[in-house]
């Protein structure tokens, strides 16, 4: 069961699921993301660029 | 023959999250063998050196691809999140998480200067070798488990 961040309205278009413990590890994968960036960024353009 | 393709783009998530853990695992078990070859050629040092980012930089990106794909295979089935090894496996993912930046902030910057002077022996280097030697462990144990468990699955 998804609800929408906005209307808090179930079934909504929007893909957030209900349970929070879901919740927490979506929000987890999304901090591997933008770490996994980051480091991406750090590495091709501070250790490989740079030599 | 082919049949396989529809059903692959009906439902691509689980061969991207497939396609990411083996761009990261075979990239850190490369660099695990890496370290301990280093141990019987210390020669090979500088060498060893030039490739560690490249590899580090293969595990990020699968790890990308990992964290991509999880989302949307958690978002498709929320209910998996309370599966006990599933959980476990959320929380080997997190040390992953602050591991690989560690190893990636110090240990492969340190590994770099060390790789210059690694068969002049000195303090400072054998206790760099300890720290290099227990996160290796960390990782390699802990992204064969996430492997192992996610297996468990199927």
């Amino acid at each position: 069961m998804f609800r929408c961040l906005r209307c808090h309205r179930r079934n909504s278009s929007l893909p957030v699921p209900d349970d929070p413990l879901a919740i927490v590890v979506i929000a987890l994968g999304l901090v591997v993301v933008v770490v996994g960036v980051t480091m991406i960024y750090w590495i091709v353009f501070r250790v490989i660029m740079a030599e | 023959m082919l049949d396989w393709i529809p059903h692959i783009l009906e439902d691509p998530w689980p061969l991207v999250h497939m396609i990411g853990v083996i761009i990261a695992l075979g990239a850190v078990t490369a660099t695990d063998g890496m370290m301990m070859f280093l141990r019987l050629r210390p020669s090979l040092s500088k060498s060893l050196a030039r490739v560690a980012p490249l590899l580090s930089l293969m595990v990020w990106v699968g790890f990308v691809i990992i964290a991509i794909s999880g989302i949307a295979l958690v978002l498709r089935a929320p209910g998996i999140v309370h599966v006990p090894q599933f959980q476990f496996k959320v929380v080997l993912i997190a040390i992953v998480l602050v591991n690989g930046v560690f190893i990636n902030v110090k240990i492969t910057p340190l590994f770099q200067e060390f790789a210059e002077q690694w068969e002049w022996r000195n303090p400072r280097l054998t206790r760099f070798e300890r720290i290099s030697t227990v996160t290796g462990a960390i990782s390699f144990v802990s992204w064969w488990l996430i492997f192992l468990i996610g297996w468990s699955f199927h």
